[in-house]
């Protein structure tokens, strides 16, 4: 359990970051969050820019950068308070400068690259995105083809990606690249940081089935990269690119996401007839989310176990792949609840003029999306062959 | 079940696949012209099928083709109905126009629930045949279509006609998208002509009219999910990843195989259902409708997301076809009340014993 962790500082905590949220995000934000809606690139950078003011956008990076150093357990609090209130998300899709590539520097960057970029992602000043798949190179990642040649002191760069989400809204990409042909796959990758205004970038928008845009395909035509904008040494991307933060492994089971869908499912139950009665009177309804509560727990009480772990000393090793299989497959299925308790409420994507008292269509939308997760960030065969490749040694 | 299609039925399937790939979205009089809508009316009526088997057929073929026609709204639900009507010279003059492709839509479902012959029925018709209520999910109507509405009068419930533009007839479409458009129509003292009177003629005609409905939407649904499912075989073939097709990984072949065995019981699950409709007493009818129904959709959602998490990034994208099957399935899973729905009605009409 959770609060078997926390110590009299983290309830302290605890409560800071809930008076935060009562008198700094605004109340029409947190509802449009919890009616599914699809915000827009204003909202998202309004929002990372009130954590940013209150020092919250950068948590994960060391204090001397920005960040925070907080303990795992304070990291986990932090981010399920804020997803239990209906605030917006900030992860690896649409926060990829806090989340993915402010680490990355910190760890990796140099000094003057450190000094350049740091700030500007602080203030939320820039959007970046995360240009590692292709369209050969899903989760085979290291036969990515996008080339970057080295002439003088500049990358040439060219090739495609793929399922770039929120490219249309970025002024940089995290760019893996092939500097080294020859080499084997993983040997040969660079880390580039790419200027999406540059000559030589072009952004073709790819439409989803749940009616949004967040899918893209960046084509890439001898665009210049100084060399100044790699990151870590050439030919040692692939390192840089597969470091995740402990973090960010346990955010994948999306535990709060969860919770806070289970409580969804239990508030629109009480709006919805189901033949005459109350769904939330009905048995197979109650049993049903019932089920899917103890799945829930047992995923949130196996996350709160490798992180009092963590706190040990004592780090979860390749069994964290589990929490990315089981989160994103839980996640789906309450979905399926969801719109299953809305009947043909849950047909359209677009909200309805009326008679959707449970924005039922949104719940549709998310639910198409939702399906993405399973393939995503190392789909669900991968990490079971993770969790195998441990378990069976060759 | 072994249901062998009769050659009239493979044809008219035949048919409609190939022509439906050139054009996926008919005009209904196009879809008259080609004898699409005929089959969804007897012989004695001037149709050529009238059956279960006949209409699921076509439908199947739509499925197929991805065809984004909501055939189940735009002409079973009315043809059912128009079936019903009692006077012989009407009959035949609104079967005919139905048949030639004017637009008919049904107005019965109020507040939310799904289309249930027995639902409570607020919209009234008065003495002077004035219909006054509210139907808020009016399948596939547009501001041309001819209403059969559902309405109580002293006779109890009735089945009637309000023409398009009738005076206090008020149209909101609520759901305008191409693949599944309902409206919401409000009638305010707008005339009507009783076609179908007496409660239980009017409740017979509704659930033969669901009935007829449904066996439409689970051929649909099988058909779309084979497509599907021979998207994503021939993907799991071509598609490389580390050095060999997808095709080479023994978990991704079950999956597959699992997909299969889902599409298989969902035809013989069709079949049954297809049968009882045409043949089985009430009661083996009803069951077996809601056991086709609860089958088809879960094996429908098995399959759609299956294609989809196959397909990786790319299975949730529009421009692939199983990725557009898999939101059709959800919404043809939907209609007429869910898996969940019509398991605790066939619960019901079986007594939990099978
Ligand atoms: C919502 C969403 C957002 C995304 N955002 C970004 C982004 O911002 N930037 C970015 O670079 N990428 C992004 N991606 C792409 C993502 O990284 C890829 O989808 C992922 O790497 C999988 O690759 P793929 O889609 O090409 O599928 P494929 O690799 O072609 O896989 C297809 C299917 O085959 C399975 N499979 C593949 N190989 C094996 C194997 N060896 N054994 C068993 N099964 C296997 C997969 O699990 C999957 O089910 C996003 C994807 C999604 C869905």
């Amino acid at each position: 359990m959770l609060e078997a962790l926390l110590t009299d500082d983290d309830r302290r905590f605890r409560d800071e970051v809930r008076a935060f949220i009562d008198a700094s995000v605004p109340r029409d934000l947190r509802e449009r969050v919890a009616a599914g809606a699809d915000l827009g690139k204003d909202d998202y950078v309004a929002w990372q820019r009130l954590l940013a003011a209150k020092g919250w956008l950068t948590t994960t990076w060391p204090a001397a950068e920005g960040g925070c150093d907080w303990s795992p357990v304070r990291h986990y609090l932090f981010e399920e308070e804020l997803a239990l209130a209906d605030c917006p998300p900030v992860g690896l899709t649409l926060g990829v400068g806090a989340k993915l590539l402010g680490p990355i520097l910190c760890e990796f960057g140099s000094a003057a690259q450190r000094a350049r970029l740091l700030p500007p992602i602080r203030a939320s000043a820039v959007w970046w995105c995360q240009g590692y798949s292709e369209p050969g190179a899903g989760s085979d990642l290291a036969a990515l083809a996008t080339r970057a040649e080295l002439r003088g002191d500049e990358y040439v760069v060219s090739g495609t990606k793929i399922w770039t989400s929120y490219a249309h809204w970025a002024d940089g990409m995290c760019c893996l690249v092939r500097t080294d042909p020859a080499a084997r796959p993983q040997a040969g990758i660079s880390f580039l940081l790419l200027d999406m205004h540059a000559p030589g970038v072009t952004v073709r928008p790819i439409a989803a089935i749940n009616g949004r845009h967040f899918f893209n395909q960046v084509f890439l035509d001898e665009v210049r990269v100084p060399v100044a904008l790699r990151v870590g040494a050439e030919n040692d991307g692939w390192r840089i690119a597969k470091s995740l933060l402990l973090h960010e492994r346990l955010a994948a089971a999306r535990v709060a996401e969860t919770k806070k869908r289970l409580r969804l499912a239990r508030s629109v139950a009480e709006r919805i007839d189901f033949g005459g009665r109350r769904l939330a009177d009905c048995d197979w309804y109650r049993m049903r989310l019932g089920a899917l509560e103890i799945e829930a727990r047992a995923i949130e009480q196996t996350a709160l176990r490798y992180l009092g772990q963590t706190m040990a000393g004592t780090p979860p090793g390749p069994e964290i792949a589990l929490l990315k299989v089981r989160g994103t497959e839980l996640y789906q299925r309450l979905y399926d609840l969801l719109c299953d308790a809305c009947g043909e409420a849950a047909i359209p994507l677009a909200p309805p003029a009326a008679d959707d008292p449970a924005a039922a269509h949104a719940f549709n939308a998310n639910r198409m999306y939702a399906r993405g997760f399973t393939s995503a960030a190392g789909s669900s065969e991968v990490q079971r062959g993770i969790l195998a490749k441990s378990l069976l040694p060759a | 079940m072994y249901l062998p299609q009769t050659d009239e039925q493979r044809m008219l399937a035949d048919a409609a696949l190939r022509y439906l790939h050139g054009t996926p979205q008919p005009a209904l009089g196009e879809a008259a012209r080609l004898g699409w809508i005929g089959a969804a009316f007897a012989e004695a009526d001037g149709g050529h099928g009238g059956s279960a088997a006949d209409i699921a057929a076509l439908c199947e073929a739509i499925g197929r083709a991805g065809a984004t026609l909501s055939w189940f709204a735009a002409v079973l639900l009315p043809a059912m109905l128009l079936r019903h009507v009692a006077d012989a010279a009407l009959r035949a003059r609104l079967i005919g126009a139905c048949a030639d492709g004017s637009a008919f839509a049904v107005a019965h479902q109020e507040a939310g629930t799904a289309f249930e012959a027995s639902s409570a029925c607020a919209t009234v018709i008065d003495a002077r045949g004035a219909v006054t209520g509210v139907k808020q999910r009016v399948w596939g109507a547009h501001a041309g279509s001819a209403l059969l509405v559902s309405a109580a009068g002293a006779g109890g419930l009735g089945i009637a006609l309000v023409e398009a533009g009738a005076p206090g007839l008020r149209f909101d479409a609520v759901h305008a998208d191409a693949s599944l458009p309902w409206a919401r129509v409000a009638f305010d003292g707008t005339p009507a002509r009783p076609l179908i009177t007496g409660d239980a003629p009017a409740r017979a005609a509704l659930a033969a009219a669901a009935d007829f409905a449904l066996v439409g939407v689970l051929a649909e649904s099988v058909g779309r999910m084979h497509a599907a499912f021979e998207e994503t075989r021939a993907w799991l073939a071509t598609r490389r990843q580390f050095g060999r097709p997808l095709a080479a990984n023994q978990v991704l072949q079950h999956r597959l195989a699992d997909m299969f065995i889902a599409l298989e019981e969902s035809r013989s699950m069709l079949n049954l259902a297809i049968h009882a409709h045409d043949h089985a007493a009430p009661a083996d009818r009803g069951a077996a409708l809601h056991a086709g129904r609860v089958h088809i959709a879960n094996a429908a959602r098995m399959v759609g997301q299956s294609a989809v998490h196959l397909h990786g990034a790319m299975g949730i994208t529009e421009e692939l076809g199983a990725a557009r099957a898999y939101r059709r399935l959800e919404q043809l899973g939907a209609v007429f009340g869910g898996a969940d729905h019509h398991l605790a009605r066939y619960v019901a009409a079986t007594g939990g014993r099978p």
